[in-house]
């Protein structure tokens, strides 16, 4: 088996590497296809007048009691039992905190020399425990992932595709004024602001309270704030699926690349030649400012791609 | 350090980037990585496993970044993760290969990308649930494997995915609530999220007395949390419609590899940052022995009930989920090697069963109820063969390595002189019964006479009935090398702390 | 007890926030309730968190100039609002997840109620 006839087969083009082992594999019944905009089966139907019927009925009032009664119960004494607890914990804002150790001392008094971060916790949540927050920039992406396998609509030019998208249009923005004075003048004044403060805050995540996450969510504040007033056809001008997935892609990786070769030289004792730089310039905190610029793209690009999706089902 | 320390950094680190590439790429070339990665996974974990012993074993720490503890991020492995991490790696890429045609059948071609990047994000968490040496990095992958779980089960849209993948996602939400309040109650008492160094913390806490109550609190939140996302009995609501309606792989990961990580990770608090001893004081470990040993019989006495293959199935994980919480909670060190025992042989043996359970219901021109089942035998033979095997490995038969694990539990059982162990042993005998009423006959039905004629022509791609063939053979293996296996483990269990 | 409630104030309000949120992710009907419930939880817990890193007259761990004394005296525990900051942005992916979630039941359902969809999923499973 070489290596072409092993890359030919799971590209199922051409010849596979042995045609009588891999000839079923190549045509698959057709996928099954969904249709979100489904009229409910007439057994569904029995089933809603069945409901309805019985939501008029006394045992329908008498369950509801029931269920606020155990609701109640279970959140009273689940709150007493916590608050139970929590009276033998150590003191509120006491000095004498159980967590005021030996571990947040290292932070605060030598976090600044290692890493060059003026905000001490923006080092410790791209260095120390960067590795967290390489995690948490892939949730956002498996969010974007999932919502995108729930809503995004076919694009294609055949009837049933342009009937969903017809129908996700009359769900949302039929009805909708275009064009409103009020809201466009205040776009207009805003935008620009925003942007800006985005890139405020993700510029001076090291220095400054905010990064990569709290500047992502401003700039696609604004981005949303555009779309809102000036409609998806002016922002596909600059914006579209195929953005988004290089916008997303590019940063993702080179967020991986540069925490993994980090990670990697720091395991094995190596030196990775990034300096923490003068205190309180901008170009200070080693890696820190790149890193956030890209975890505040991925943000702000998540933050409008799921607006998008949620309103029409496509970027 | 040696090169192949570096080894679990990359199994976790390369999944995570590949997945962000996978998702520009075309179906094509999607499903391609999905088989890939794993099984560059399985071989990276294999070399591990060889380097560690023949290095002579033991554990080691790799610190992330510059910085290791207790100030950094921390990952650490030993036999026992390495073992862990062939298994669930090479069972990850069996999974996708033996349900590859249905998978290209049940998902749309624009949506395969997709369902591509949650296997391997899926895969990347596992590693970390496993490799992790810090309780919030174990949070946060599990919400990333929560939403991987939640999107294989919904990327199938015909029936009733969504609301299982609803349910799915309520049920495990309250799961990472109990989780991440109880790591933070630990947080304010020890000062520290490094698994040893919250030991330490404990064990001077649990010497003086001090803070029990928010102690045992902070472990029972953990212990629900982590319960209920494994789908122990009283929480296992969400199991059966999440297990049943989505295509035939995601079913088999979700049931085989996804609520181990979680219990495999339980067992590194229970050792690693609750002390044994704390674990038993406590009475935790009562109640854990209670609610697994409920599960087990009400779980089988579930599945015998039902009138649906794949539902079935679904209903005999809860009584198997139950034996690997009753060997933890046995709270020695072979009932936890037991545990881990039985995570890998049930692994093997639910994976087939839901692989090769769905092309018997395929032969059966898709019915799932057992009247339709059978001579199903007959018309898929070889799924037939695998199927049986798996089924009499789950209930207990000799060489297989169902029969080892149990046999190891009723081991371990013995070595603990309590009432406990009585009930414990009581309920396997009495659970090993329940399990062969309905495995046993639902093999038998397979190989009844059919009532009539079945017109599906059957049209399984030979590599991926090589897959189900290869897990047969994988389940015998277990089997007849159990103690070769049992020892790493227990060398490995012994190195977790 | 009053001084040891009076103490710990701040936990209090988060554990109970705890509560009723947990309940309503738990027992509320209505998708969007239990929506609203989730985000309370997770709230809930991050006020926790943050409350613990918090001590009597000390500041936010932001260097303010190249002189300023590094003592461990004058800052705040800066872990907490590290781990507060990863765990936001997990519990927005997920809301947003839910969200969607909800949305499609909707379309397929015409309801809310998730008892409700039970029942026509079980109806629909059945044909």
């Amino acid at each position: 088996m070489a290596a072409s006839d092993f890359r030919r087969w799971i590209d199922e083009g051409g010849e596979p590497l042995d045609a009588r082992m891999c000839a079923d594999l190549v045509a698959p019944e057709e996928p099954e296809r969904e249709d979100p905009f489904a009229q409910p089966h007439p057994r569904e139907e029995m089933t809603y007048e069945r409901i309805s019927r019985w939501s008029h009925t006394r045992g329908e009032r008498l369950l509801r009691g029931i269920y606020c009664a155990v609701a109640v119960l279970v959140c009273v004494g689940l709150s007493a039992l916590l608050i139970y607890t929590a009276l033998d914990l150590p003191q509120f804002g006491g000095a004498d905190a159980l967590v005021d150790n030996e571990v947040s001392r290292f932070y605060v008094e030598e976090g600044l020399e290692h890493t060059g971060a003026v905000n001490i916790i923006s080092g410790i949540i791209l260095d120390f425990r960067g590795f967290d927050t390489l995690g948490e920039s892939h949730v956002l992406f498996i969010a974007a992932c999932t919502v995108l396998l729930l809503l995004h609509l076919p694009q294609g030019d055949d009837p049933d595709s342009l009937r969903m998208r017809m129908a996700a249009e009359s769900d949302d923005r039929h009805f909708e004024p275009r064009h409103d004075p009020i809201l466009q003048g205040g776009a207009r004044v805003l935008v620009p602001l925003l942007i800006v403060f985005g890139a405020y805050i993700l510029l001076n995540g090291h220095l400054s309270p905010g990064g990569g996450f709290s500047g992502g969510a401003v700039l696609g504040a604004g981005m949303i704030l555009f779309l809102c007033a000036f409609g998806f056809k002016n922002a596909e001008r600059f914006f579209t699926f195929k953005t988004f997935r290089a916008a997303t892609t590019a940063a993702l990786v080179f967020y991986a690349l540069s925490k993994g070769y980090v990670f990697f030289t720091g395991a094995n004792g190596i030196a990775n030649g990034i300096s923490a730089g003068r205190f309180g310039a901008i170009l200070s905190g080693g890696l820190m400012m790149p890193l956030n610029i890209a975890v505040g793209l991925v943000v702000a690009c998540t933050m409008y791609a799921l607006f998008t999706l949620f309103r029409k089902g496509d970027l | 350090m040696s090169w192949w320390q570096n080894i679990p950094f990359f199994l976790v680190w390369g999944p995570l980037l590949l997945s962000s590439v996978t998702a520009v790429l075309k179906p094509k070339q999607a499903r391609a990585m999905m088989l890939i990665v794993p099984a560059a996974g399985t071989l990276a974990s294999g070399a591990l496993l060889v380097s560690l012993l023949k290095n002579g074993g033991g554990s080691f720490r790799y610190a992330l970044g510059a910085f290791g503890a207790p100030v950094g991020n921390e990952l650490r492995a030993g036999e026992l993760e390495a073992v862990l991490a062939v298994t669930f790696c090479l069972i990850l890429f069996l999974c996708v290969l033996g349900g590859y045609q249905r998978i290209r059948a049940h998902i749309e071609t624009r949506r395969q990308s997709l369902y591509a990047v949650m296997v391997l994000l899926l895969q990347a968490g596992m590693m970390a649930q496993l490799f992790t040496n810090d309780v919030f990095t174990a949070y946060v992958f599990i919400e990333i494997m929560t939403i991987a779980a939640a999107s294989l089960v919904l990327a199938r849209t015909r029936g009733r995915t969504l609301f299982a993948a609803t349910k799915y996602m309520i049920m495990n939400l309250l799961g990472s609530g109990l989780f991440l309040l109880g790591v933070s109650i630990l947080y304010c008492l020890t000062g520290h999220l490094l698994m040893e160094d919250i030991h330490d913390e404990v064990m001077r806490l649990s010497a003086t007395g001090a803070y029990l109550r928010p102690l045992t609190l902070s472990m029972a939140l953990i212990t629900i949390g982590l319960a209920v996302k494994s789908a122990l009995y009283p929480f296992h609501t969400w199991l059966p419609d999440a297990y049943a309606s989505a295509t035939p792989s995601s079913s088999a990961m979700l049931a085989s590899l996804v609520s181990k990580a979680y219990i495999f990770l339980y067992i590194k608090f229970v050792i690693r940052v609750f002390d044994p001893a704390v674990f038993r004081e406590t009475h935790i470990q009562t109640v854990l022995l209670v609610f697994s040993a409920v599960g087990i019989i009400l779980g089988s006495i579930d599945a015998i009930l039902e009138k649906k293959l794949r539902r079935m199935i679904a209903y005999s994980s809860v009584a198997q989920i139950g034996y690997i919480y009753l060997g933890i909670a046995l709270g020695t060190r072979a009932g936890i090697a037991a545990a881990v025992f039985h995570i890998i042989a049930h692994a093997l043996a639910k994976a087939v069963l839901f692989l090769s359970g769905d092309r018997l219901i395929g032969a059966s021109d898709g019915d799932a109820t057992f009247h339709e089942l059978r001579g199903a035998g007959y018309r898929a033979p070889i799924s037939g063969a695998v199927f049986s095997i798996a089924a009499c490995s789950i209930v207990g038969i000799p060489i297989l390595g169902g029969f080892a694990s149990k046999l190891y539990l009723a081991d371990a059982c013995m070595g603990v002189d309590s009432t406990n162990a009585l009930i414990a042993l009581i309920v396997l005998a009495v659970s090993t019964a329940l399990n062969a009423a309905y495995f046993l006959i639902t093999v038998v039905t397979l190989y009844m006479k059919p009532t009539h004629e079945y017109h599906t022509r059957l049209n399984h791609p030979k590599v991926s009935t090589a897959a189900l063939a290869v897990f047969a053979l994988l389940i015998v293996a277990l089997g007849v090398f159990a103690p070769r296996v049992m020892s790493i483990i227990e060398t490995g269990v012994s190195h977790l702390l | 007890m009053t001084v040891k409630l009076m103490e710990h104030f701040e936990e209090i309000a988060a554990l109970i926030l705890f509560g009723i949120g947990f309940t309503n992710l738990l027992l509320n009907r209505n998708m969007m309730k239990k929506i609203i419930g989730f985000s309370m939880m997770d709230s809930a817990i991050y006020l926790f968190l943050a409350s613990y890193g918090y001590i009597d007259g000390r500041v936010a761990p932001i260097i303010a100039s190249e002189s300023a004394p590094l003592e461990v005296g004058m800052y705040v525990n800066p872990l907490p609002a590290g781990l507060v900051l990863t765990g936001i942005v997990v519990s927005v992916s997920v809301t947003a997840i839910m969200l969607a979630l909800t949305v499609r039941l909707y379309r397929r359902y015409h309801t809310l109620d998730i008892d409700r969809i039970a029942l026509l999923a079980r109806e629909a499973n059945a044909h």
